[in-house]
């Protein structure tokens, strides 16, 4: 792996690193020996060809492989300094400090209150007002709430694409997470709604450490400030994203970027 | 691998060498025109000034097209954008010829002896004209920094050529005017090698992504 001098200098400000990460399904090896650093209130895109390990690393920032029996991981990912995956480490904990929005918007089928306040409440939150407070705020942050303000106790699934997609996002935030994770966020969206979720993700790095991977590569030098690229389960390179989209290091990433394979 | 859009980088790059082509012939010309008084042929060269102008906007249209609808990243987008800026440059050393071309007409018509002998300044121009082009063709940087190198030579011949004028003319105040048309003729022959020395820089930043402009740092 290639990195550029400040990217991944040990460790400016990082919220979240893996150590030498090994993810395997079944025998096969799908990640190997990674370790990247993600820098605090900065937003890293992960890019590569699809099968390429991005998504299976995203998921193992909050522990959501292990939902899938088959994987195993090895090596380590820090969360502030500490393992992830240590015992003494409560998995909901962890889920609600690294929260994930995904490729296809998933609201539950109630209404837009009921789904953004379904955390707080699964949280053990349960006084009325400071449950309305922070849905406001959580819709407020996720750009949604002049939309909707009117219309709180409709069914989330009467929203368009776009605005579904930041719903969940207003429901990832509202249980006040340190990281975000976005699975393709815009992928299945059209371009005045991926705008309006690049924005979002542009204003909310102010408050949040955000990972994102997409195959839109012009969206990862639009939104992120740091990008990584994965081939085969390796990292290849990460850099700035200014400098890894006008002068990549490695000749795999400058094929990638331009369309040479993939 | 081949792309299904690389004939749109094969047609501009067929243009850039037909404009490489244009200009590298009108300096050699102009370079003629002024060493054999030939004013038919400096009427010629501000004649193709047109044809420069016009595939100068071909070109440019070209690299703004590919911009806009290929996103391109690295290589191809410091490609285009090297295309760009040594298009502007080439445009440029047309018009520098064609200022030497109307001197060549000027000083047709004030004889008066050759005062200053250009022949080596005007072989080392033509050089680095030649070199700057067959650097950015054959994406060759060591020969893009040997152009760099040549330019204060060209700097140096030009002061000593203003100097010899300015002597000339106060020795000689009837021939003022024409010792005016030789002094921008040398100061044209110096801004041709000067563009030659841009193309050669952008050369580099094209092959390697890096700046060597100004003062020879290297910029990040």
């Amino acid at each position: 792996m290639v990195s550029g001098e400040p990217a991944q200098a040990e460790m400016l400000d990082s919220k979240m690193s893996t150590r030498d990460l090994n993810i395997y399904y079944g025998p096969r090896r799908a990640i190997n020996a990674i370790s990247l650093s993600m820098r605090r209130n900065h937003v890293t895109a992960l890019i590569g060809p699809s099968g390429c390990g991005k998504s299976t690393f995203l998921r193992a920032l909050n522990r959501m492989n292990e939902l899938i029996p088959s994987v195993r991981t090895e090596g380590d990912v820090l969360l502030d300094g500490n393992s992830i995956y240590d015992r003494s480490m409560d998995v909901i904990d962890v889920r609600r400090r690294v929260g994930m929005v995904f490729q296809k918007s998933n609201p539950f089928p109630k209404s837009i209150f009921e789904n953004v306040a379904y955390g707080l409440r699964i949280n053990g939150l349960s006084d009325k007002r400071v449950i309305a407070e922070q849905v406001e705020k959580s819709l407020r942050n996720a750009a949604l709430w002049d939309e909707i303000k009117d219309r709180l106790y409709t069914p989330a699934l009467d929203l368009s694409g776009g605005q579904q997609q930041r719903l969940c996002i207003a429901r990832a935030l509202a249980v006040e997470p340190e990281v975000l994770l976005m699975d393709e966020p815009a992928s299945a969206l059209d371009p005045i709604a991926t705008q309006k979720i690049e924005e979002l993700i542009h204003d909310l790095k102010k408050q949040y450490t955000i990972v994102i991977v997409t195959h839109n590569m012009q969206q990862a030098a639009r939104v992120s400030d740091y990008t990584a690229f994965f081939y085969m389960g390796d990292l290849i390179e990460v850099d700035e994203t200014e400098r890894l989209f006008t002068k990549p290091s490695r000749k795999q990433t400058e094929d990638y970027i331009t369309g040479r394979f993939g | 691998m081949g792309r299904y859009y690389d004939e749109n980088y094969d047609q501009l790059k067929q243009k850039l060498r037909h404009m490489v082509s244009a200009v590298q012939q009108m300096i050699g010309d102009t370079i003629r025109a002024l060493t054999d008084d030939n004013v038919a042929l400096a009427k010629e060269i501000i004649q193709k000034d047109e044809e420069i102008d016009h595939l100068e906007v071909e070109i440019d249209e070209l690299v703004i097209k590919l911009l806009a609808l290929q996103q391109p990243m690295a290589v191809d987008l410091r490609f285009l954008v090297t295309a760009l800026k040594v298009n502007g440059d080439l445009e440029r050393m047309g018009d520098q010829a064609v200022n030497i071309a109307q001197a060549v007409l000027m000083l047709h018509d004030k004889p008066g002896g050759q005062i200053v002998d250009f022949s080596l300044m005007e072989d080392v121009v033509q050089f680095m004209v030649e070199g700057c082009i067959n650097a950015f063709d054959s994406a060759d940087t060591a020969l893009a920094q040997v152009i760099c190198d040549r330019d204060d030579e060209v700097d140096e011949m030009n002061r000593s050529i203003i100097h010899q004028l300015a002597v000339y003319a106060r020795e000689h105040p009837d021939h003022a005017d024409r010792c005016i048309s030789l002094l921008l003729v040398s100061r044209n022959l110096e801004r041709i090698a000067d563009l030659s020395t841009n193309i050669a820089e952008d050369v580099v930043y094209y092959i390697q992504g890096r700046f060597i402009k100004h003062s020879g740092k290297e910029q990040h």
